[in-house]
Protein backbone atom coordinates (compact mmCIF):
# COMPACT_ATOMS: atom_id res chain seq x y z
CA UNK A 1 0.00 0.00 0.00
CA UNK A 2 2.88 2.28 0.86
CA UNK A 3 4.45 1.60 -2.50
CA UNK A 4 1.24 2.38 -4.34
CA UNK A 5 0.85 5.69 -2.51
CA UNK A 6 4.42 6.78 -3.20
CA UNK A 7 4.16 5.70 -6.85
CA UNK A 8 1.05 7.84 -7.24
CA UNK A 9 2.55 10.79 -5.35
CA UNK A 10 5.83 10.80 -7.25
CA UNK A 11 4.08 9.96 -10.50
CA UNK A 12 1.75 12.94 -10.25
CA UNK A 13 4.53 15.33 -9.16
CA UNK A 14 6.52 14.14 -12.12
CA UNK A 15 3.54 14.38 -14.47
CA UNK A 16 4.06 18.16 -14.45
CA UNK A 17 7.56 17.60 -15.85
CA UNK A 18 6.00 15.31 -18.44
CA UNK A 19 3.55 18.08 -19.43
CA UNK A 20 6.45 20.51 -19.79
CA UNK A 21 8.52 18.09 -21.84
CA UNK A 22 5.43 17.39 -23.94
CA UNK A 23 5.28 21.10 -24.90
CA UNK A 24 8.87 21.26 -26.11
CA UNK A 25 9.43 17.75 -27.40
CA UNK A 26 6.04 17.07 -28.97
CA UNK A 27 4.43 20.43 -29.75
CA UNK A 28 7.49 22.51 -30.63
CA UNK A 29 9.70 19.63 -31.79
CA UNK A 30 12.47 21.17 -29.70
CA UNK A 31 14.67 18.70 -27.75
CA UNK A 32 15.11 20.92 -24.72
CA UNK A 33 17.79 19.69 -22.32
CA UNK A 34 17.66 22.78 -20.11
CA UNK A 35 14.97 21.05 -18.03
CA UNK A 36 17.80 19.12 -16.35
CA UNK A 37 18.82 22.50 -14.96
CA UNK A 38 15.41 24.10 -14.39
CA UNK A 39 14.09 21.18 -12.32
CA UNK A 40 16.70 21.71 -9.53
CA UNK A 41 16.40 25.47 -10.13
CA UNK A 42 12.75 25.26 -9.08
CA UNK A 43 13.78 23.19 -6.06
CA UNK A 44 16.52 25.66 -5.15
CA UNK A 45 14.29 28.71 -5.44
CA UNK A 46 11.56 27.03 -3.41
CA UNK A 47 14.12 26.00 -0.76
CA UNK A 48 15.45 29.55 -0.54
CA UNK A 49 11.94 30.96 -0.18
CA UNK A 50 10.94 28.40 2.45
CA UNK A 51 14.12 29.05 4.46
CA UNK A 52 12.97 32.67 4.58
CA UNK A 53 9.57 31.39 5.83
CA UNK A 54 7.63 32.53 2.78
CA UNK A 55 4.20 31.21 1.90
CA UNK A 56 4.76 27.77 0.28
CA UNK A 57 2.35 28.42 -2.60
CA UNK A 58 4.08 31.70 -3.33
CA UNK A 59 7.39 29.81 -3.27
CA UNK A 60 6.03 27.42 -5.89
CA UNK A 61 4.92 30.36 -8.00
CA UNK A 62 8.36 31.99 -7.76
CA UNK A 63 9.93 28.66 -8.73
CA UNK A 64 7.66 28.60 -11.79
CA UNK A 65 8.80 32.12 -12.74
CA UNK A 66 12.48 31.23 -12.29
CA UNK A 67 12.09 28.20 -14.54
CA UNK A 68 10.40 30.41 -17.11
CA UNK A 69 13.40 32.73 -17.09
CA UNK A 70 15.69 29.73 -17.65
CA UNK A 71 13.54 28.62 -20.58
CA UNK A 72 13.58 32.13 -22.03
CA UNK A 73 17.39 32.09 -22.00
CA UNK A 74 17.44 28.77 -23.87
CA UNK A 75 15.03 30.26 -26.40
CA UNK A 76 17.01 33.48 -26.82
CA UNK A 77 20.26 31.53 -27.34
CA UNK A 78 18.52 29.54 -30.04
CA UNK A 79 16.58 32.19 -31.95
CA UNK A 80 18.82 35.24 -31.48
CA UNK A 81 22.28 33.72 -31.53
CA UNK A 82 21.30 30.86 -33.85
CA UNK A 83 22.81 28.22 -31.55
CA UNK A 84 21.32 24.78 -32.29
CA UNK A 85 18.41 23.81 -30.06
CA UNK A 86 20.27 20.89 -28.48
CA UNK A 87 23.33 22.97 -27.60
CA UNK A 88 21.27 25.92 -26.28
CA UNK A 89 19.63 23.56 -23.81
CA UNK A 90 22.93 22.00 -22.76
CA UNK A 91 24.52 25.41 -22.20
CA UNK A 92 21.65 26.58 -19.99
CA UNK A 93 21.72 23.29 -18.10
CA UNK A 94 25.44 23.60 -17.37
CA UNK A 95 25.16 27.27 -16.44
CA UNK A 96 22.24 26.62 -14.12
CA UNK A 97 24.28 24.10 -12.12
CA UNK A 98 26.45 26.91 -10.78
CA UNK A 99 23.47 29.22 -10.34
CA UNK A 100 21.61 26.59 -8.34
CA UNK A 101 24.63 26.21 -6.04
CA UNK A 102 24.71 30.01 -5.62
CA UNK A 103 20.99 30.09 -4.75
CA UNK A 104 21.27 27.30 -2.17
CA UNK A 105 24.82 28.28 -0.98
CA UNK A 106 25.55 24.56 -0.61
CA UNK A 107 24.77 21.39 -2.50
CA UNK A 108 21.98 20.17 -0.21
CA UNK A 109 19.39 22.14 1.77
CA UNK A 110 17.13 20.17 4.16
CA UNK A 111 13.60 21.54 4.57
CA UNK A 112 12.52 19.62 7.66
CA UNK A 113 10.41 21.65 10.02
CA UNK A 114 9.69 24.30 7.42
CA UNK A 115 6.17 25.25 6.41
CA UNK A 116 5.62 23.52 3.02
CA UNK A 117 2.61 22.87 0.80
CA UNK A 118 2.34 19.50 2.57
CA UNK A 119 2.26 20.97 6.12
CA UNK A 120 -1.53 21.30 6.15
CA UNK A 121 -4.07 18.70 7.22
CA UNK A 122 -4.69 17.35 3.71
CA UNK A 123 -2.89 14.18 2.64
CA UNK A 124 0.03 14.86 0.28
CA UNK A 125 -1.56 12.78 -2.46
CA UNK A 126 -4.64 15.05 -2.51
CA UNK A 127 -2.55 18.20 -2.80
CA UNK A 128 -0.31 16.71 -5.48
CA UNK A 129 -3.19 15.44 -7.62
CA UNK A 130 -5.05 18.73 -7.22
CA UNK A 131 -2.05 20.75 -8.43
CA UNK A 132 -1.24 18.47 -11.36
CA UNK A 133 -4.89 18.32 -12.52
CA UNK A 134 -5.08 22.10 -12.20
CA UNK A 135 -1.95 22.48 -14.35
CA UNK A 136 -3.30 20.00 -16.90
CA UNK A 137 -6.64 21.81 -17.23
CA UNK A 138 -4.97 25.22 -17.58
CA UNK A 139 -2.62 23.81 -20.23
CA UNK A 140 -5.47 22.16 -22.14
CA UNK A 141 -7.43 25.41 -22.10
CA UNK A 142 -4.36 27.38 -23.15
CA UNK A 143 -3.77 25.10 -26.13
CA UNK A 144 -7.27 25.88 -27.38
CA UNK A 145 -6.71 29.63 -27.43
CA UNK A 146 -5.48 31.55 -30.45
CA UNK A 147 -1.98 31.82 -29.09
CA UNK A 148 -2.07 28.14 -28.09
CA UNK A 149 -2.96 27.15 -31.63
CA UNK A 150 -0.23 29.41 -32.95
CA UNK A 151 2.19 27.51 -30.70
CA UNK A 152 1.02 24.15 -32.05
CA UNK A 153 1.28 25.45 -35.62
CA UNK A 154 4.85 26.65 -34.93
CA UNK A 155 5.93 23.10 -34.18
CA UNK A 156 4.02 21.84 -37.18
CA UNK A 157 4.93 24.35 -39.86
CA UNK A 158 7.03 27.46 -39.20
CA UNK A 159 6.43 28.79 -42.69
CA UNK A 160 2.69 28.80 -42.12
CA UNK A 161 3.06 30.73 -38.87
CA UNK A 162 5.14 33.33 -40.74
CA UNK A 163 2.42 33.54 -43.38
CA UNK A 164 -0.08 34.29 -40.62
CA UNK A 165 2.01 37.33 -39.74
CA UNK A 166 3.27 35.86 -36.47
CA UNK A 167 6.83 35.88 -35.17
CA UNK A 168 7.80 32.23 -34.88
CA UNK A 169 10.84 33.09 -32.73
CA UNK A 170 8.70 34.66 -30.02
CA UNK A 171 6.34 31.71 -30.08
CA UNK A 172 9.23 29.29 -29.60
CA UNK A 173 10.46 31.31 -26.63
CA UNK A 174 6.94 31.32 -25.19
CA UNK A 175 6.77 27.54 -25.45
CA UNK A 176 10.13 27.17 -23.70
CA UNK A 177 9.09 29.59 -20.95
CA UNK A 178 5.91 27.64 -20.19
CA UNK A 179 7.66 24.28 -20.41
CA UNK A 180 10.57 25.18 -18.12
CA UNK A 181 8.24 27.01 -15.76
CA UNK A 182 6.23 23.83 -15.30
CA UNK A 183 9.37 21.74 -14.84
CA UNK A 184 10.63 24.15 -12.15
CA UNK A 185 7.23 24.01 -10.44
CA UNK A 186 7.55 20.24 -10.37
CA UNK A 187 11.06 20.60 -8.93
CA UNK A 188 9.72 22.86 -6.18
CA UNK A 189 7.03 20.32 -5.32
CA UNK A 190 9.54 17.47 -5.33
CA UNK A 191 11.87 19.31 -2.94
CA UNK A 192 8.99 19.88 -0.50
CA UNK A 193 7.79 16.30 -0.91
CA UNK A 194 11.14 14.68 -0.17
CA UNK A 195 12.07 17.28 2.43
CA UNK A 196 15.26 18.58 0.88
CA UNK A 197 16.62 20.29 -2.21
CA UNK A 198 19.70 18.81 -3.85
CA UNK A 199 21.77 20.32 -6.66
CA UNK A 200 21.99 16.92 -8.38
CA UNK A 201 18.30 16.09 -8.32
CA UNK A 202 17.83 17.22 -11.94
CA UNK A 203 20.06 14.67 -13.62
CA UNK A 204 18.09 12.81 -16.26
CA UNK A 205 14.92 14.90 -15.91
CA UNK A 206 14.52 15.26 -19.66
CA UNK A 207 14.84 11.53 -20.28
CA UNK A 208 12.39 10.71 -17.51
CA UNK A 209 9.93 13.26 -18.85
CA UNK A 210 10.33 11.79 -22.32
CA UNK A 211 9.83 8.30 -20.96
CA UNK A 212 6.55 9.40 -19.41
CA UNK A 213 5.29 11.16 -22.56
CA UNK A 214 6.21 8.29 -24.85
CA UNK A 215 4.91 5.55 -22.56
CA UNK A 216 1.61 7.36 -22.19
CA UNK A 217 1.29 7.86 -25.92
CA UNK A 218 2.23 4.35 -26.97
CA UNK A 219 -0.22 2.77 -24.56
CA UNK A 220 -3.14 5.16 -24.94
CA UNK A 221 -2.85 6.31 -28.55
CA UNK A 222 -5.58 3.93 -29.69
CA UNK A 223 -8.07 5.63 -27.39
CA UNK A 224 -9.32 8.61 -29.36
CA UNK A 225 -11.06 10.71 -26.74
CA UNK A 226 -8.10 10.88 -24.35
CA UNK A 227 -6.16 14.13 -24.51
CA UNK A 228 -2.40 13.96 -24.93
CA UNK A 229 -1.95 15.77 -21.62
CA UNK A 230 -3.85 12.96 -19.90
CA UNK A 231 -1.58 10.48 -21.64
CA UNK A 232 1.46 12.31 -20.27
CA UNK A 233 0.13 12.15 -16.70
CA UNK A 234 -0.75 8.49 -17.09
CA UNK A 235 2.67 7.77 -18.59
CA UNK A 236 4.37 9.50 -15.69
CA UNK A 237 2.57 7.38 -13.09
CA UNK A 238 3.26 4.28 -15.16
CA UNK A 239 6.94 5.16 -15.38
CA UNK A 240 7.22 5.56 -11.62
CA UNK A 241 5.39 2.23 -11.21
CA UNK A 242 7.86 0.54 -13.55
CA UNK A 243 10.75 1.94 -11.53
CA UNK A 244 9.18 0.83 -8.25
CA UNK A 245 8.66 -2.61 -9.75
CA UNK A 246 12.30 -2.78 -10.80
CA UNK A 247 13.38 -1.88 -7.26
CA UNK A 248 11.04 -4.55 -5.89
CA UNK A 249 12.74 -7.07 -8.14
CA UNK A 250 15.96 -6.34 -6.36
CA UNK A 251 17.70 -3.89 -8.67
CA UNK A 252 19.98 -1.42 -6.90
CA UNK A 253 18.86 2.26 -6.91
CA UNK A 254 22.08 3.00 -8.77
CA UNK A 255 20.77 0.97 -11.71
CA UNK A 256 17.70 3.16 -12.13
CA UNK A 257 19.17 5.52 -14.75
CA UNK A 258 20.00 2.53 -16.91
CA UNK A 259 16.46 1.26 -16.40
CA UNK A 260 15.11 4.61 -17.52
CA UNK A 261 17.24 4.54 -20.66
CA UNK A 262 16.05 1.02 -21.45
CA UNK A 263 12.42 2.02 -20.91
CA UNK A 264 12.75 5.00 -23.28
CA UNK A 265 14.47 2.89 -25.94
CA UNK A 266 11.81 0.20 -25.65
CA UNK A 267 8.90 2.66 -25.77
CA UNK A 268 10.39 4.64 -28.67
CA UNK A 269 11.21 1.61 -30.80
CA UNK A 270 7.82 0.04 -30.14
CA UNK A 271 6.14 3.33 -30.98
CA UNK A 272 8.01 3.73 -34.26
CA UNK A 273 7.50 0.13 -35.20
CA UNK A 274 3.74 0.18 -34.87
CA UNK A 275 3.21 3.57 -36.51
CA UNK A 276 5.77 3.15 -39.29
CA UNK A 277 3.18 2.19 -41.85
CA UNK A 278 0.81 4.89 -40.77
CA UNK A 279 3.33 7.67 -41.33
CA UNK A 280 3.94 6.62 -44.91
CA UNK A 281 0.32 7.13 -45.82
CA UNK A 282 0.61 10.89 -45.29
CA UNK A 283 2.70 11.13 -48.42
CA UNK A 284 -0.34 10.64 -50.63
CA UNK A 285 0.29 9.10 -54.05
CA UNK A 286 -0.34 5.44 -53.57
CA UNK A 287 -2.91 5.96 -50.87
CA UNK A 288 -4.90 8.40 -52.95
CA UNK A 289 -4.82 6.07 -55.92
CA UNK A 290 -6.20 3.26 -53.76
CA UNK A 291 -8.76 5.39 -52.02
CA UNK A 292 -11.84 5.69 -54.19
CA UNK A 293 -13.44 8.33 -52.05
CA UNK A 294 -10.61 10.80 -52.42
CA UNK A 295 -10.37 10.04 -56.13
CA UNK A 296 -13.97 10.99 -56.58
CA UNK A 297 -13.69 14.10 -54.53
CA UNK A 298 -10.89 15.50 -56.65
CA UNK B 1 -3.80 52.62 -62.70
CA UNK B 2 -1.35 53.18 -59.92
CA UNK B 3 1.54 50.90 -59.15
CA UNK B 4 0.79 48.64 -56.25
CA UNK B 5 4.10 46.82 -56.03
CA UNK B 6 7.21 48.62 -57.19
CA UNK B 7 10.66 47.10 -57.36
CA UNK B 8 13.50 49.43 -58.19
CA UNK B 9 17.11 48.62 -58.97
CA UNK B 10 16.96 45.18 -57.38
CA UNK B 11 20.31 43.44 -57.01
CA UNK B 12 20.89 39.99 -55.61
CA UNK B 13 24.05 37.93 -55.75
CA UNK B 14 24.40 34.46 -54.27
CA UNK B 15 27.81 33.35 -52.92
CA UNK B 16 29.43 36.71 -53.63
CA UNK B 17 33.19 36.67 -54.26
CA UNK B 18 33.41 32.90 -54.50
CA UNK B 19 33.84 30.66 -57.52
CA UNK B 20 30.14 29.83 -57.25
CA UNK B 21 29.12 33.47 -57.53
CA UNK B 22 25.71 33.74 -59.12
CA UNK B 23 24.40 37.18 -60.03
CA UNK B 24 20.66 36.65 -60.15
CA UNK B 25 19.49 40.26 -60.40
CA UNK B 26 21.55 43.24 -61.48
CA UNK B 27 19.24 46.21 -61.29
CA UNK B 28 15.82 44.81 -61.99
CA UNK B 29 13.00 47.35 -62.29
CA UNK B 30 9.45 46.20 -62.28
CA UNK B 31 6.01 47.50 -61.44
CA UNK B 32 2.79 45.65 -60.72
CA UNK B 33 -0.45 47.57 -61.15
CA UNK B 34 -3.41 47.14 -58.87
CA UNK B 35 -5.66 44.37 -60.17
CA UNK B 36 -2.98 42.82 -62.39
CA UNK B 37 -2.94 39.06 -62.75
CA UNK B 38 0.59 38.43 -63.97
CA UNK B 39 1.93 35.08 -65.13
CA UNK B 40 5.67 34.89 -64.70
CA UNK B 41 7.63 32.49 -66.87
CA UNK B 42 11.27 31.79 -67.61
CA UNK B 43 13.78 28.98 -67.73
CA UNK B 44 15.26 27.41 -64.62
CA UNK B 45 17.59 29.80 -62.89
CA UNK B 46 15.98 32.86 -64.42
CA UNK B 47 15.17 34.21 -60.97
CA UNK B 48 11.41 33.69 -60.78
CA UNK B 49 11.29 32.03 -57.38
CA UNK B 50 14.07 34.26 -56.07
CA UNK B 51 11.97 37.27 -57.05
CA UNK B 52 8.94 35.97 -55.15
CA UNK B 53 11.10 35.10 -52.14
CA UNK B 54 12.60 38.59 -52.12
CA UNK B 55 9.16 40.21 -52.33
CA UNK B 56 7.91 38.03 -49.46
CA UNK B 57 11.05 38.63 -47.41
CA UNK B 58 12.25 35.02 -47.24
CA UNK B 59 15.40 36.18 -49.00
CA UNK B 60 17.08 39.51 -48.41
CA UNK B 61 18.00 41.62 -51.41
CA UNK B 62 21.51 43.08 -51.62
CA UNK B 63 20.33 46.43 -52.93
CA UNK B 64 17.19 48.05 -54.27
CA UNK B 65 13.83 49.14 -52.97
CA UNK B 66 10.53 47.33 -52.72
CA UNK B 67 7.34 49.24 -52.05
CA UNK B 68 3.78 48.06 -51.63
CA UNK B 69 1.18 50.84 -51.81
CA UNK B 70 4.03 53.38 -51.58
CA UNK B 71 5.18 51.89 -48.28
CA UNK B 72 8.76 50.68 -48.16
CA UNK B 73 8.77 47.08 -47.04
CA UNK B 74 12.39 46.06 -47.58
CA UNK B 75 13.24 46.60 -43.92
CA UNK B 76 10.24 44.61 -42.63
CA UNK B 77 10.91 41.01 -41.57
CA UNK B 78 9.07 38.29 -43.42
CA UNK B 79 6.35 37.81 -40.83
CA UNK B 80 5.42 41.50 -40.87
CA UNK B 81 5.20 41.57 -44.66
CA UNK B 82 2.64 38.77 -44.43
CA UNK B 83 0.12 41.47 -43.60
CA UNK B 84 0.15 42.52 -47.26
CA UNK B 85 1.03 39.23 -48.87
CA UNK B 86 -0.68 35.89 -49.41
CA UNK B 87 1.36 32.95 -50.65
CA UNK B 88 0.84 29.49 -52.05
CA UNK B 89 3.84 27.23 -52.66
CA UNK B 90 4.61 24.31 -54.92
CA UNK B 91 4.99 22.10 -51.86
CA UNK B 92 1.43 21.42 -50.74
CA UNK B 93 2.50 21.02 -47.12
CA UNK B 94 4.09 24.46 -46.78
CA UNK B 95 1.01 26.62 -46.35
CA UNK B 96 -0.91 24.52 -43.85
CA UNK B 97 -0.33 22.74 -40.54
CA UNK B 98 -0.57 19.03 -41.39
CA UNK B 99 -1.28 17.83 -37.87
CA UNK B 100 -4.19 20.21 -37.38
CA UNK B 101 -7.68 19.66 -38.73
CA UNK B 102 -9.29 21.64 -41.55
CA UNK B 103 -11.29 23.77 -39.15
CA UNK B 104 -8.23 24.48 -37.00
CA UNK B 105 -6.25 25.58 -40.05
CA UNK B 106 -9.09 27.77 -41.27
CA UNK B 107 -9.53 29.30 -37.82
CA UNK B 108 -5.84 30.19 -37.72
CA UNK B 109 -6.06 31.79 -41.16
CA UNK B 110 -9.25 33.58 -40.16
CA UNK B 111 -7.43 35.19 -37.24
CA UNK B 112 -4.57 36.48 -39.39
CA UNK B 113 -3.96 40.10 -38.64
CA UNK B 114 -5.96 39.97 -35.41
CA UNK B 115 -4.46 39.80 -31.95
CA UNK B 116 -3.37 36.27 -31.07
CA UNK B 117 -4.48 36.41 -27.47
CA UNK B 118 -6.04 34.07 -24.94
CA UNK B 119 -9.49 33.96 -26.51
CA UNK B 120 -10.49 30.62 -27.97
CA UNK B 121 -9.31 30.01 -31.51
CA UNK B 122 -12.25 28.01 -32.80
CA UNK B 123 -15.49 29.86 -32.49
CA UNK B 124 -18.74 28.00 -33.16
CA UNK B 125 -20.30 30.95 -34.89
CA UNK B 126 -17.68 30.76 -37.64
CA UNK B 127 -18.34 27.13 -38.50
CA UNK B 128 -21.13 27.88 -40.96
CA UNK B 129 -19.04 30.54 -42.65
CA UNK B 130 -16.15 28.07 -43.04
CA UNK B 131 -18.53 25.46 -44.43
CA UNK B 132 -19.77 27.92 -47.03
CA UNK B 133 -16.21 28.80 -48.02
CA UNK B 134 -15.31 25.12 -48.36
CA UNK B 135 -18.50 24.36 -50.30
CA UNK B 136 -17.39 26.85 -52.94
CA UNK B 137 -14.31 24.73 -53.57
CA UNK B 138 -16.66 21.90 -54.59
CA UNK B 139 -14.29 19.24 -53.21
CA UNK B 140 -16.54 17.96 -50.46
CA UNK B 141 -14.26 19.38 -47.78
CA UNK B 142 -17.19 20.98 -45.97
CA UNK B 143 -18.07 17.50 -44.64
CA UNK B 144 -14.55 16.85 -43.37
CA UNK B 145 -14.06 19.79 -41.01
CA UNK B 146 -12.42 17.66 -38.34
CA UNK B 147 -10.16 15.69 -40.66
CA UNK B 148 -6.45 16.26 -40.22
CA UNK B 149 -5.10 18.18 -43.19
CA UNK B 150 -2.25 15.68 -43.56
CA UNK B 151 -4.78 13.07 -44.63
CA UNK B 152 -6.08 15.11 -47.57
CA UNK B 153 -4.87 14.68 -51.15
CA UNK B 154 -2.44 17.15 -52.67
CA UNK B 155 -5.19 18.84 -54.66
CA UNK B 156 -7.45 19.22 -51.65
CA UNK B 157 -4.57 20.61 -49.59
CA UNK B 158 -3.65 23.11 -52.25
CA UNK B 159 -7.26 24.25 -52.55
CA UNK B 160 -7.25 24.79 -48.79
CA UNK B 161 -3.95 26.71 -48.99
CA UNK B 162 -5.43 28.92 -51.67
CA UNK B 163 -8.55 29.54 -49.62
CA UNK B 164 -6.46 30.44 -46.57
CA UNK B 165 -4.17 32.71 -48.60
CA UNK B 166 -7.02 34.79 -50.04
CA UNK B 167 -9.28 34.74 -46.97
CA UNK B 168 -8.01 38.12 -45.86
CA UNK B 169 -7.82 39.63 -49.33
CA UNK B 170 -4.08 40.31 -49.35
CA UNK B 171 -2.74 43.27 -51.32
CA UNK B 172 -0.79 40.84 -53.42
CA UNK B 173 -0.97 37.09 -53.91
CA UNK B 174 2.23 35.20 -54.76
CA UNK B 175 1.78 31.79 -56.38
CA UNK B 176 5.00 29.85 -56.84
CA UNK B 177 4.31 27.00 -59.29
CA UNK B 178 1.42 26.07 -57.07
CA UNK B 179 0.08 23.40 -59.43
CA UNK B 180 3.42 21.83 -60.38
CA UNK B 181 3.20 19.02 -57.84
CA UNK B 182 -0.36 18.03 -58.72
CA UNK B 183 -1.77 15.55 -61.21
CA UNK B 184 -3.34 17.08 -64.36
CA UNK B 185 -6.91 16.87 -63.11
CA UNK B 186 -6.16 18.40 -59.71
CA UNK B 187 -3.97 21.01 -61.37
CA UNK B 188 -6.88 22.01 -63.60
CA UNK B 189 -9.20 22.34 -60.62
CA UNK B 190 -6.70 24.45 -58.69
CA UNK B 191 -6.15 26.76 -61.66
CA UNK B 192 -9.89 27.16 -62.07
CA UNK B 193 -10.23 27.97 -58.37
CA UNK B 194 -7.30 30.37 -58.54
CA UNK B 195 -8.87 32.31 -61.39
CA UNK B 196 -12.25 32.35 -59.69
CA UNK B 197 -10.96 33.52 -56.31
CA UNK B 198 -8.66 36.14 -57.79
CA UNK B 199 -11.48 37.54 -59.91
CA UNK B 200 -14.11 37.51 -57.18
CA UNK B 201 -11.88 39.26 -54.69
CA UNK B 202 -10.02 41.39 -57.24
CA UNK B 203 -6.63 40.39 -55.85
CA UNK B 204 -3.42 41.48 -57.51
CA UNK B 205 -1.60 38.27 -58.35
CA UNK B 206 1.84 37.17 -59.41
CA UNK B 207 1.91 33.57 -60.59
CA UNK B 208 5.06 31.67 -61.48
CA UNK B 209 4.47 28.78 -63.84
CA UNK B 210 6.36 26.44 -66.15
CA UNK B 211 3.24 25.57 -68.05
CA UNK B 212 3.17 27.90 -71.06
CA UNK B 213 -0.45 26.99 -71.85
CA UNK B 214 -1.52 28.25 -68.45
CA UNK B 215 0.74 31.28 -68.74
CA UNK B 216 -0.97 32.27 -71.98
CA UNK B 217 -4.47 31.39 -70.88
CA UNK B 218 -4.54 32.99 -67.43
CA UNK B 219 -4.12 36.58 -66.38
CA UNK B 220 -3.98 39.92 -68.11
CA UNK B 221 -0.22 40.29 -68.28
CA UNK B 222 2.70 37.98 -68.98
CA UNK B 223 6.33 38.52 -68.04
CA UNK B 224 9.27 36.44 -69.16
CA UNK B 225 12.40 36.51 -67.06
CA UNK B 226 15.75 35.49 -68.40
CA UNK B 227 18.92 35.62 -66.36
CA UNK B 228 17.45 38.19 -64.04
CA UNK B 229 16.08 40.49 -66.73
CA UNK B 230 12.60 40.99 -68.08
CA UNK B 231 12.81 40.10 -71.77
CA UNK B 232 9.09 40.08 -72.47
CA UNK B 233 6.28 42.06 -70.85
CA UNK B 234 2.94 41.95 -72.60
CA UNK B 235 -0.45 43.02 -71.36
CA UNK B 236 -3.92 43.79 -72.64
CA UNK B 237 -4.54 43.06 -76.33
CA UNK B 238 -0.95 41.97 -76.95
CA UNK B 239 -1.28 39.35 -74.23
CA UNK B 240 -4.58 38.14 -75.65
CA UNK B 241 -3.08 37.67 -79.11
CA UNK B 242 -0.14 35.72 -77.72
CA UNK B 243 0.08 32.01 -78.52
CA UNK B 244 2.19 29.27 -77.03
CA UNK B 245 4.16 28.98 -80.28
CA UNK B 246 5.11 32.64 -80.19
CA UNK B 247 6.16 32.26 -76.61
CA UNK B 248 8.40 29.31 -77.37
CA UNK B 249 9.95 31.36 -80.15
CA UNK B 250 10.89 34.11 -77.70
CA UNK B 251 12.11 31.48 -75.30
CA UNK B 252 14.41 30.01 -77.93
CA UNK B 253 15.62 33.43 -78.93
CA UNK B 254 16.58 34.20 -75.36
CA UNK B 255 18.33 30.88 -74.97
CA UNK B 256 20.07 31.45 -78.30
CA UNK B 257 21.44 34.80 -77.20
CA UNK B 258 22.67 33.18 -74.06
CA UNK B 259 24.54 30.50 -75.95
CA UNK B 260 26.11 32.95 -78.36
CA UNK B 261 27.24 35.07 -75.42
CA UNK B 262 28.90 32.05 -73.96
CA UNK B 263 30.53 31.20 -77.28
CA UNK B 264 31.90 34.70 -77.63
CA UNK B 265 33.36 34.57 -74.16
CA UNK B 266 34.90 31.19 -74.84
Amino acid sequence: MDILASVLEQGFIFSIVALGVYITYRILDFPDLSVDGTFPLGAAVAALCLMKNMNPLLSCFLAFISGGVGGAITGLLHVKFKITNLLSGILVMIGLYSINLRIMSRSNVPLFGKNTIFSGKLAPIVIIIAISIFVKIILDLFLRTKIGFALIATGDNEQMVTLLGLNKDNLKILGLVISNGLVALSGAMMAQYQGFSDVNMGTGTVVMGLAAVIMGESILKKVNFIKVSTMAIFGSVLYKAAIAFALKLGLAPTDLKLMTAVIVVAALSLNNFSSGFKKKSVLGGERIAKNRESLQSI
Amino acid sequence: MRGLLKIENLCKVFNENTTNENKVFQGLNFKVNKGDFITLIGSNGAGKSTLLNIIAGTLKEDRGSITIDDKNIEKLPEYKRSKYIGRVFQDTSKGIALNLSIIENLSLAYNKGKAFNLSFCISKKNINMFKEMLAQLNLGLEHKLNTKVGLLSGGQRQALCLLMAVMHKPEILLLDEHTAALDPKASEIILYLTEKMVKENNITTLMVTHNLNNAVKLGNRIIMLHRGDIILDLSGMEKEKLTVDKLIESFDKAQGNYISDRMLLA
